[in-house]
């Protein structure tokens, strides 16, 4: 049982790290719906758990490491299966509430088209180098890449290095593009 | 640790780019609805080994509590299920954890001022009407504005607004406020975490209405422990979602300089995202229409005397 201490700084961990949590989840399983089950059962096991662990430390990791587990096996299983609809249809998407009133309509169209294109390029890749190069770009660790994997870290470290390679090849024009911004 | 800490900044490059489409994707995401029912599910949880010896202890009195046990069905088959939940502190924190300060939410809003406050003062507060209130952290907008007309608010930087009509607005600091001004945005602006913070802090919390089973919601009611000062909230009744935590009413009795007491009621309408500039004077009145502030005072001053009379600029 928590404490009530311990379910208000609990539930502000929960609520930080949900989003990107879900955000990783939804990119390795095919519906967005599934990558939430996910995250909530996830979430639900660790915090069950809570007098176990230190959460505010380490519960990125073990949080990622679960929803690989879960999402990995998810999406090996879904491979073979065609859907019949494609539920990243436009009217599908969840409601974007982020504020793009600064942005005008022509950098909203293109950062749309940019996140798709990198979502494109990620979905090329095998489940562990997408999310072995995703974990690396939020923030963690070979090593605590290794251990959400469950694989060693020299492995790790190749999945990065392949998946970047991968990728820098897929956006090679973004990148590009991006460059010759910066050196203007 | 910080939260920035729990996800420290990708190299340039590759990892940036793919770390800026899964913050584009996470930043669609509501933790407060996934947060609340992880929560809730954790209420209701019995660990495994607690079930154990549950079950071990029933069975040894089950010898001699055979007849209360027909009776205790015989109550949920006559009256309703009671529900064995949280306290009424655990509803709060998690409605606390489940509030995510940049969603936008609306309510209904009524006000209600003592009998005995001036007629001019009370028509312009609207005492009575209820008027629509949306919300995004400390950012409000009141819809329609003081005396019934056009719209007022809080930009989220120290300022509020008022827009009586689409011809013109009035921006003012907190601190330009008139006195009259100051405590109708303290009574009628709504910061859910702020105020569940202080509710948790400085008031002792008790069920309104036991809890059951087949309702939707939890009714908490929050007492201030020591008397309070005039503007701050004498007591809350809460009524809170079961499945999303989400604060589905509230009631503010607030303490006024006279002693009175004045009522503000809201009522959840609707959730759902509404365009930044709902929240500032610039999105109420027509394009290219002035917001006067303290670098046109005599204007400024002008629009609220045409439009509130002067209750609000200099008091009763």
């Amino acid at each position: 049982m928590l404490t009530d201490d311990q379910r208000t700084r609990l539930g502000i961990w929960a609520r930080d790290v949900t989003p990107r949590a879900v955000a990783f989840a939804r990119s390795l399983v095919r519906t967005p719906e599934k990558a939430d089950d996910i995250v909530q059962e996830c979430l639900f096991r660790l915090l069950r758990r809570a007098n176990d662990y230190d959460l505010e430390r380490d519960g990125v990791k073990l949080l990622f490491k679960a929803i690989s587990n879960l999402a990995i096996n998810q999406a090996t299983r879904e491979r073979e299966l065609v859907g019949l609809g494609n539920s990243r249809d436009e009217e599908d998407k969840p409601l974007d509430i982020t504020d793009r009133v600064t942005l005008r309509p022509d950098q909203i169209a293109q950062q749309r088209e940019l996140e798709e294109r990198v979502q494109a390029a990620l979905q090329k890749l095998p489940p562990m180098q997408r999310a072995a190069v995703e974990l690396r770009a939020l923030g963690l660790s070979k090593e605590d890449i290794a251990e959400s994997l469950g694989i060693t870290p020299t492995n790790a470290g190749v999945l990065v290095f392949r998946g970047r390679k991968h990728l820098t090849e897929e956006l090679r024009t973004v990148l590009d593009g991006k460059n010759s911004e910066e050196s203007t | 640790m910080t939260p920035r800490d729990q996800f420290p900044l990708p190299e340039p490059g590759i990892d940036a780019l793919v770390r800026a489409q899964l913050d584009a994707e996470a930043s669609r995401v509501d933790p407060a609805a996934v947060s609340a029912r992880v929560f809730a599910r954790l209420e209701t949880d019995v660990p495994s080994s607690h079930r154990g010896s549950t079950r071990r202890r029933l069975g040894v009195v089950a010898g001699f509590m055979a007849l209360a046990v027909a009776l205790l069905v015989g109550v949920f088959v006559l009256g309703p299920s009671r529900e064995a939940v949280a306290t009424p502190v655990q509803v709060v924190e998690s409605a606390r954890a489940a509030y995510v300060p940049d969603a936008d939410r609306c309510y209904s809003q009524t006000l209600q001022l003592p009998t005995n406050t001036p007629a001019p003062l009370a028509l312009v507060l609207d005492s009575g009407r209820t008027v629509s209130l949306c919300t995004r952290g400390d950012r409000f907008v009141v819809e329609p504005g003081l005396g019934g007309r056009g719209a007022w608010g809080s930009d989220g930087k120290g300022r509020v607004w008022i827009a009586p009509t689409r011809d013109a607005a009035a921006r003012f600091d907190e601190t330009e406020l008139p006195p009259a001004v100051r405590d109708v945005v303290r009574i009628r602006g709504l910061e859910i975490g702020t105020l569940l913070d202080e509710v948790l802090k400085d008031y002792d919390l008790a069920w309104a209405e036991e809890p059951v089973r087949e309702a939707p919601t939890f009714a908490v009611v929050a007492t201030r422990r020591n008397a309070p000062i005039p503007g701050q909230i004498r007591s809350a009744d809460l009524v809170v979602e079961k499945d999303t935590r989400m604060i589905r009413s509230l009631v503010l009795k607030r303490q006024l300089i006279s002693g009175d007491i004045a009522t503000v009621t809201f009522t959840l309408t609707v959730a759902t995202a509404r365009d930044a500039r709902a929240y500032t004077a610039e999105g109420h009145i027509d394009a290219g229409r002035p917001v006067f502030d303290s670098t046109r005072p005599i204007l400024r001053r002008k629009i609220l005397l045409q439009n509130l009379g002067d209750v609000l600029v200099n008091g009763l």
